[in-house]
């Protein structure tokens, strides 16, 4: 390829109080344009036909949970229905889809790649089991939940702050980031059994999935938000720099 | 490619101080455009402009909150919400106007093309001239033979939604709609595929159109899709 790679990324939909619009975070732009990308965003349902025709990749992202009839579970909680979006869903789905057929690469962060794994086939881990803090926890306006005595983060695991990785050796991600590496998290559910022809790539320490690749195919997902900076992480860009590379074919 | 792309530019989300973290884009925009046979495209940097004037074949420049279109005002002001638009919208306007493709501005983006053009723009004339177009509706009278009168005809209802509104039209462009009290309502460009309007063409489609009475603007947007179409062939 010898122009910069079109890299379509899904927007937010956000329908609130304040307003009704598509929200496309910067820094997931930015971190494409540094490796080499030029960012688009992507977001209406009926034209995922044509983003999969006008760009040479695609990136899924986002946060809310999937929901459970995707990988053929109920709801079980009317507080679970909370965190879902059908029309999210819908479109995350399709445009997948679309991209899968037209043969393009695929990234998927934090909610892309329970996307990505649900659509194969795959099932989540939808409570990731709880720390036990013996002086209880305290949870905060945005969601995040930590110790009331050392501060510590999250009385789920997974649900704010940091944490070690290990990576597959024989992984591309592996070449990318090395054998062991730290990362952010946010998020209260993980790929459980993995879809069809995704290989685990990266594990945390309490064995929850943090990476996985496609056997044969250009997908690839990622548990974590490689391109945010939070305490305890700084932002890197070498998940995008690895995909951008797919997506040209200069990996090795 | 087989359908048009459309670049729409966006601002910050809820209020301009957060165009820092990322871009919003109404949703209507976008819905209006793929309704019309297009391919809604949108930002996700601010140093976009030169590779989606050259992707896309047509760019929208959005409506939003008020805003000073001049960051120079910043060192009188303190600060102008806004900046990193005003220079985007800058960057793209003149990235597709160089390539010769459509552009629609829509209220703000009306506005904003004046100003980059020569022109000027007069803020709060309610206060001033005592006439309202805050969340009112009111007719335009267009001129024969512009665009706009080519695919509404010489009268009908738009919604009204500003509080600024162009004063002097910048040299290249005519006016060619007005409201009953006077205010300009649509510009076009003598020669270039440039269209401006005050009022907002995205929010009168489907099942609440607003107004009510006002005709659907899925055949405007059509007719500035098949213009990006024809800038192709």
């Amino acid at each position: 390829m010898d122009r910069k790679p079109i890299i379509a990324i899904t927007a937010e939909d956000i329908t609130d109080a304040y307003g009704d619009v598509y929200y496309m975070a910067k820094e997931i732009g930015d971190a494409v344009r540094r490796a080499g990308g030029v960012p688009v965003g992507a977001a209406v349902f009926g034209c995922v036909a044509d983003y999969a025709e006008m760009a040479d990749a695609l990136i899924l992202t986002g946060a809310q949970h999937v929901h459970p009839f995707r990988y053929g579970q109920t709801v079980g909680s009317f507080e679970a229905v909370m965190e879902i979006s059908t029309s999210k869903d819908d479109f995350d789905f399709a445009i997948l889809d679309a991209f899968l057929k037209a043969g393009k690469p695929v990234l998927g962060i934090n909610r892309g790649c329970h996307i990505i794994n649900a659509a194969l086939g795959g099932t989540l881990l939808r409570a990731i089991p709880p720390k036990i803090y013996v002086d209880g926890a305290f949870v905060d306006a945005n969601a995040a939940d930590y110790s009331e005595v050392d501060g510590s983060y999250s009385l789920y695991t997974h649900g704010y702050g940091y944490q070690n990785i290990a990576i597959e050796h024989d992984s591309l991600l592996a070449k990318y980031l090395g054998e062991t590496a730290v990362v952010n998290t946010f998020h209260h559910q993980a790929c459980d059994k993995l879809g069809e022809g995704l290989r685990v790539t990266a594990r945390a320490e309490d064995g929850v999935i943090e990476a996985f690749a496609h056997e044969s195919r250009p997908i690839v997902g990622v548990q974590w938000d490689p391109e945010h900076t939070t305490e305890g992480y700084e932002r890197d860009d070498a998940v995008y720099r690895m995909f951008i590379d797919m997506v040209t074919g200069r990996t090795e | 490619m087989s359908k048009p792309l459309i670049c729409i530019n966006g601002g910050g989300a809820y209020d301009p101080k957060f165009e820092r973290e990322g871009w919003a884009t109404n949703k209507s925009y976008a819905a209006g455009v793929a309704a019309a046979g297009g391919v809604p495209v949108l930002m996700y940097e601010d140093g976009c402009a030169e590779d989606m004037a050259a992707l896309c074949d047509g760019l929208i420049l959005t409506g939003s909150f008020s805003y000073s279109p001049r960051p120079q005002l910043a060192e009188r002001n303190g600060s102008v919400a806004g900046r990193k638009r005003v220079q985007l919208d800058r960057e793209l306007y003149f990235a597709f106007k160089k390539a010769g493709k459509p552009i629609f501005g829509i209220c703000l983006g009306e506005q904003i093309i004046n100003v980059f053009e020569g022109g000027t723009n007069k803020n709060h004339f309610a206060i001033r001239e005592g006439v309202e177009h805050i969340i009112s509706s009111h007719t335009v009278e267009t001129v024969p033979g512009s665009f706009i009168e080519k695919v509404w005809g010489t009268s009908f209802w738009v919604n009204s939604r500003h509080g600024n509104a162009i004063k002097d039209v910048a040299p290249g462009f005519k006016v060619t709609a007005l409201s009953p009290d006077g205010i300009i309502e649509a510009t076009e460009h003598e020669t270039l595929p440039i269209w401006g309007f005050q009022f907002h063409p995205e929010r009168m489609r489907g099942d609440r159109p607003d107004p009510l009475n006002g005709p659907d603007s899925t055949p405007l947007f059509a007719a500035f899709v098949e213009k990006c179409a024809a800038y192709r062939k």
